[in-house]
């Protein structure tokens, strides 16, 4: 009988050891790989978690439009049902004010939640952070995060410089327009538009950054790849020549970054009107209602 | 009249004694706490996305609970076999019919009642404001919805049993809820015969997305024109009454057998 004891004894403890031995080695294993699920919520959603991501983003794009939702092309006009929904929803094409920016945000943020690798709608969440809400700290937050989950993307690194640089904090911009390069054209092809125009702004920044800091050289070096990659954008050549004969001061580089800053978010918010063909785009202002 | 309401009596007693729609209150108000206390960068006064996705769930939730409950309250008669001593008493078989639909609208239009006021009683103890009139309005529609699909679950049942009634009304109003109001774009993409089959799908189930009146809740639209309010419901009164006679055909007819019924 005692040796029974003892050796359920022995067995509790020989259990007891090997279960916190297992609990030790589990806190010391490196981090689960990037795609898994990181939460016991992304565990239970499983994939779905793509097509909730979807549903947020849109409900941001509905929230943008005061509850307006897009005009879709249809072959039956005008039956009792669609006249009786034109009187019941809202109609009005109108954009959001900063109250409901934060709500927009806020749907923004879920869909990057359920989505972190879809980098367009961190950027688009971090853009309504900075620009609509005015927290900038904030948008530079969620791109860190972003960072976590797509460590390799330019995007994400020339947004957090662009950030940067509205703060005033040159060198940090200097530092992620530097990680930007490094990285890009990232998931595309080096040939693709979108990257060859990203590739351009980023040596455009990095080439004033570096006009600012007086180093002239790498300036010019930095133009003339833009050069090479649009021989059209001739005006850079005058600026070229400025820079090599020395008579620019270099406090122009600021100035020139801020203006590109603005004109650059001012394209991002050009609406498309959907209510006639053309799809004319312009900016919207607080009057704007169409 | 009265035995119609003894029959709706009937209905809610026993619906308590399952306790249904309390384990539907828990599973809503889990779901606000959770998404009330997900810190969104804490940003002050984000209450209108808590408030949509409640009021997404209170539509989920209802529309559950409506064929839930719809669907299996003419099967449960015959299988328990009370409904020999029910048909014994002065009952007609409309007013069995009206009674039960009454029962099913009723305690889930109490449980939409109850879902809005949770939904609105978190957003505004987190800063959110009540939307006004355009809420009453908005469940007044949502009940009609309710009274909609409760009749056709009673349909279904007077014919099925309630499982197989339950997933033809759940497929029949998930369709209209989510394909209906699609069918204009569907016909201009599909021609011919496909596109004749949709315009009769159009013009033939019915449309629940002029009773929600979500967007113009959360976006502060004010209140609707009471002609419009009034044509909506007056369509909704006509296809409840509709399901409501289909059903009342189906089962005015049918010949129940002892022994026969273990099957429901």
């Amino acid at each position: 009988m005692s040796v029974r004891r003892g050796f359920a004894a022995w067995l509790v403890v020989l259990v007891g050891g090997a279960f916190a031995l297992s609990c030790q080695i589990q806190a010391r294993m490196t981090p689960q790989p990037k795609d898994a699920p990181a939460s016991a919520g992304a565990a239970l959603l499983g994939e779905s978690r793509l097509g909730l991501a979807s549903y947020f983003h849109e409900m941001a794009d509905l929230y943008f439009h005061c509850g307006v939702a897009h005009t879709r092309h249809e072959a039956i006009h005008d039956t009792w049902f669609q006249k009786r929904l034109t009187a019941l929803r809202p109609s009005l094409h109108k954009h959001a004010d900063r109250q409901a920016a934060r709500e927009i945000v806020a749907w923004l943020r879920l869909a990057a939640t359920m989505n972190p690798h879809d980098v367009e709608i961190v950027l688009l969440a971090a853009f309504w952070l900075h620009h609509e809400v005015g927290e900038r700290e904030l948008a530079q937050q969620m791109l860190k995060e972003a960072q976590v989950a797509n460590p390799f993307d330019y995007e994400i690194q020339m947004e957090r410089g662009r950030l940067y640089l509205y703060g005033g904090d040159v060198a940090a911009a200097r530092a992620r327009f530097d990680a930007a390069l490094a990285f890009w054209p990232g998931a595309r092809a080096p040939d693709n538009d979108t990257a060859r125009h990203d590739q351009a702004r980023l040596l455009l920044y990095r080439s004033l950054i570096h006009e600012v800091d007086g180093e002239r050289r790498e300036a010019i070096a930095g133009l003339r790849e833009i050069l090479l990659l649009f021989p059209e954008r001739t005006h850079l050549e005058n600026r070229i020549a400025t820079l090599e004969s020395g008579a620019e001061p270099a406090l122009l580089g600021g100035h020139v970054w801020n203006n590109l800053l603005q004109s650059e978010d001012e394209r991002s918010m050009l609406c498309e009107t959907d209510a006639d063909d053309t799809k004319a785009a312009h900016v919207h202002g607080e009057d704007c209602r169409h | 009249m009265t035995r119609t309401l003894t029959v709706a009596r009937v209905v809610w007693l026993d619906v308590i004694r399952r306790k249904d729609f309390y384990v539907l209150l828990i599973l809503m108000a889990l779901l606000l706490v959770a998404l009330v206390s997900m810190n969104l960068f804490g940003l002050g006064g984000v209450t209108a996305y808590v408030a949509d996705i409640g009021l997404m769930m209170s539509w989920v939730f209802t529309w559950i609970l409506a064929i839930s409950i719809g669907s299996r309250l003419l099967p449960q008669e015959e299988s328990r076999g009370t409904i020999f001593s029910l048909l014994a008493k002065p009952v007609t078989r409309l007013e069995l019919i009206l009674g039960k639909w009454l029962g099913a609208w009723s305690i889930v239009s109490v449980a939409t009642v109850l879902f809005y006021g949770l939904v609105f009683a978190v957003t505004a103890l987190h800063g959110g404001r009540f939307p006004g009139w355009i809420v009453l309005q908005a469940i007044v529609l949502h009940a009609m919805v309710v009274a909609i699909v409760c009749a056709a679950a009673l349909m279904f049942s007077t014919r099925l049993n309630s499982d197989a009634a339950a997933t033809l009304t759940g497929a029949l109003t998930a369709t209209s809820f989510l394909l209906v109001p699609r069918i204009p774009e569907f016909v201009a993409q599909a021609g011919g015969l496909r596109g004749g089959l949709l315009l009769f799908l159009y013009n033939l189930l019915p449309h629940f997305e002029i009773f929600d009146l979500r967007m113009r809740v959360l976006h502060d639209y004010g209140a609707v024109s009471a002609a419009t309010f009034m044509m909506v419901i007056g369509y909704g009164l006509l296809v409840t009454i509709g399901f409501l006679g289909l059903g009342w055909i189906g089962y005015r007819g049918k010949q129940f057998t002892r022994g026969s019924l273990s099957g429901y």
